[in-house]
């Protein structure tokens, strides 16, 4: 009888929690993802969907848009707007319009990082265009736009097409030293998202942006690109070369006080796609000039993301960070950026062509 | 003390292990992290070693005092060697730290669990609850405390298992490059990692009840080991991953080393993680709570353990709201991580030092 008691007052003690803190699902709203844009007089343009559960509902999803000096500001106006709790914990992505990032993001970034509830995976980009307008996207495969978002940033950073980068990527970018973040540039067309580059900052602002080939440069010495499909045009014909592994060396060192960037990139790839009649098989020197091509195009790509970091003063690829660790009495993180900016860069890039598919 | 009463209560070297490790691993691992990369920076592996070697060489003068004394705590030994007055104030010190030291837990639990899981649940409704859970548990006795921490020891190790995701996404560039401390800072670090070993102290307490005396200094290293390990692991992971800077901007960086990945079917880890450390703070607490109750029950003569616990509860409870914020919580834990260095380290080694001048010796167990 008494542990009978005992049990049922224990018992009874765990509910009592649950009195303050219950949170039934069909009471929170969970927003999939929230856009935000630059408003008037210092404030911000905060739009968020959320998917409506109700079957009996006429629409899938609401959106509610409100303009307010901060993040918490905004949701808290937008929470008496909605019925239910307002939850960060299903969300997947927020987008920040260009005309924003490059005022700074740091204040939006220290709500969602002190926000326990927020997943620090959330995925973070920068939209070409006023972040709001992804609402007016028909999109065709799916009814609803966050969902559509988060299965193409999935699909894409898979494929090594994006720099998907997360709310805890640009926390750690952003404060540690030798390092700067970038995210992923998104155009909105009628019915899709397209990602067309990569978004540069120095700490939290937006300086600067890459196009897709540069971006890929990126990916490539950045050891993000894992696997993934590299096409080339040659003379007049397409090469289309898979890559099955990519090793990427970065090495910073001072040479008469002068910063120099030794980079080697070594890949290793297949060849899917040939549009010429020429045989590859019994012919050593064409297998070469496959390698070559590839190495020459990668080489020119890579040199011309390093003149564009330079000259945008951002170290998104870390080498600070390199030099730091490997060399630290040669690293000043107060004029890392100025040293950067004048290094000199060295790139090599060896491809080594290992199948040809089913083809000859 | 009574031979049927140790008799009654003892238990195995392996137990005295799972203690000592389930007492010391509690609070520090949240915060453990963010504190070695400020003192000792990307060399924090190195304080985290040796501030083990010296609780290695407290353990080894509380063994040789409980060897001295083999049927008495420290509350009755300091008595016979220190006379009844200096005797009864350093009972009271441990009597107070061990007080003190449960409150500050508590309350830096609450503070954790208003933080991420029970925001708007007040937290004297979850102080209450986990006290008296902790009360229940200490008044069954060191037998039942020692069987609890075993059992619980191989359902929190997953707590762990949880992390490796991030080890795999370390940054090893963070961790370098090694040996850049200096020896000032180094010592500095060493001591600040001390406070994350507070815990070995209950060995003065539990000596004798101990099965196998001659083993209790290999039991003790071999949980100091696993606790070092434990500490390692969550450092190395937390520096790799965020590296020194963004670290230092982190509260709870082991809790949030889980929000930053995403797992396939399991989705947020840190919910997960913090529903086992429950347990792993209700241990330590415990064990603290355990010290204080069962050293006012020796020092009052008390009839049973329960009371002197009952005695305690309510200024437990009052203690835990002294600090106003999770800034003076931080203060508080570092005060009392002081006292208990001292306590732990200074007193055993002096007492040890006067017994053998004034050549006092406890009681043989065979004898009695």
């Amino acid at each position: 009888m008494k542990h009978k008691l005992l049990i049922i007052y224990l018992l009874a003690l765990l509910l009592s929690t649950g009195c303050w803190d219950i949170n039934e699902i069909d009471r929170t709203k969970f927003p999939t993802y929230i856009t935000i844009d630059q408003a008037e007089k210092d404030n911000f343009l905060f739009s968020a969907q959320f998917p409506i559960v109700a079957e009996e509902a006429p629409e899938e999803t609401h959106i509610i848009s409100n303009i307010a000096p901060s993040l918490a500001t905004g949701f808290k106006e937008i929470q008496t707007r909605t019925i239910g709790w307002i939850s960060f914990g299903m969300l997947s992505t927020i987008i920040f319009s260009q005309e924003l990032a490059e005022a700074g993001l740091q204040e939006h970034i220290d709500a969602l990082w002190r926000n326990p509830i927020a997943p620090g995976s959330l995925v973070l980009a920068i939209s070409s265009e006023r972040a709001e307008n992804i609402k007016n996207i028909e999109i065709a495969s799916r009814h609803e736009i966050g969902e559509y978002l988060q299965f193409l940033f999935e699909t894409t950073a898979r494929n090594s097409l994006l720099p998907k980068k997360t709310l805890n990527d640009f926390f750690t970018s952003f404060y540690i030293k030798g390092r700067d973040p970038h995210l992923p540039l998104l155009d909105y067309g009628t019915n899709e998202v397209d990602i067309i580059g990569t978004a540069v900052f120095q700490r939290d602002q937006l300086v600067g942006t890459l196009e897709k080939k540069e971006t890929r440069a990126l990916m490539l010495l950045q050891h993000m690109y894992s696997k993934g499909e590299l096409s080339l045009e040659v003379e007049d014909y397409m090469v289309n070369y898979y890559v099955q592994e990519a090793a990427t060396k970065l090495t910073p060192y001072y040479e008469d006080e002068q910063l120099n960037i030794k980079v080697d990139l070594e890949l290793d790839v297949d060849l899917t796609e040939f549009t010429t009649y020429e045989r590859i098989i019994d012919n050593p020197q064409l297998l070469e000039k496959v390698e070559e091509n590839l190495a020459a195009a990668l080489k020119k790509e890579s040199h011309i993301l390093f003149n564009k970091l330079q000259d945008y003063q951002s170290d998104i690829l870390g080498i600070g960070q390199i030099l730091k660790s490997e060399h630290p009495e040669d690293f000043d993180a107060a004029t890392w950026h100025q040293d950067f900016a004048l290094a000199s860069v060295n790139v090599s890039v060896e491809v080594n062509l290992r199948r040809l598919g089913i083809s000859s | 003390m009574r031979w049927s009463e140790i008799e009654k209560y003892q238990i195995s070297n392996q137990q005295l292990a799972f203690i000592i490790i389930q007492t010391c691993v509690g609070m520090g691992i949240l915060s453990l992290p963010r504190v070695m990369a400020k003192t000792a920076g990307q060399d924090a592996w190195l304080a985290i070693i040796l501030g083990a070697g010296v609780w290695a060489v407290s353990l080894m003068f509380i063994y040789l005092l409980g060897r001295r004394f083999p049927q008495d705590t420290i509350i009755q030994y300091s008595d016979y060697i220190l006379g009844p007055y200096l005797g009864k104030l350093i009972s009271f010190s441990y009597i107070l730290y061990s007080t003190l030291t449960t409150a500050f837990i508590a309350r830096t639990f609450v503070t954790v669990l208003a933080t991420f899981n029970l925001p708007k649940t007040p937290i004297s409704v979850t102080l209450i609850i986990f006290l008296l859970t902790s009360y229940y548990l200490v008044g069954h006795g060191l037998k039942t405390l020692a069987r609890i921490y075993e059992f619980l020891f191989f359902v929190l190790s997953p707590a762990f298992i949880l992390l490796l995701p991030t080890f795999f996404a370390v940054n090893w560039l963070n961790l370098q490059p090694v040996f850049q401390i200096g020896l000032t800072e180094l010592v500095d670090s060493t001591y600040e990692t001390m406070f994350s070993y507070i815990g070995p102290e209950i060995v003065l307490l539990i000596f004798p009840f101990i099965k196998k005396q001659d083993k209790v200094l290999a039991s003790s290293l071999l949980g100091l080991a696993i606790v070092m390990l434990t500490y390692l692991f969550i450092t190395v992971i937390g520096i790799g991953f965020y590296g020194l800077l963004p670290l230092q901007r982190i509260l709870w960086p082991t809790v949030t080393l889980l929000k930053a990945i995403d797992v396939p079917f399991f989705g947020r880890l840190e919910f997960f993680f913090i529903f086992l450390w429950i347990a792993v703070a209700f241990t330590t607490v415990s064990s603290y709570f355990y010290m204080a109750s069962y050293s006012l029950t020796q020092l009052l003569r008390f009839e049973d353990q329960r009371y002197s616990g009952l005695f305690l509860l309510p200024i437990i409870f009052g203690l835990a709201f002294i600090p106003e914020n999770v800034l003076e919580i931080f203060n508080y834990l570092n005060f009392i991580a002081e006292f208990g260095v001292v306590l732990t380290l200074l007193v055993p080694i002096s007492l040890l030092i006067i017994a053998k001048l004034r050549n006092i010796k406890g009681a043989d167990q065979n004898e009695a």
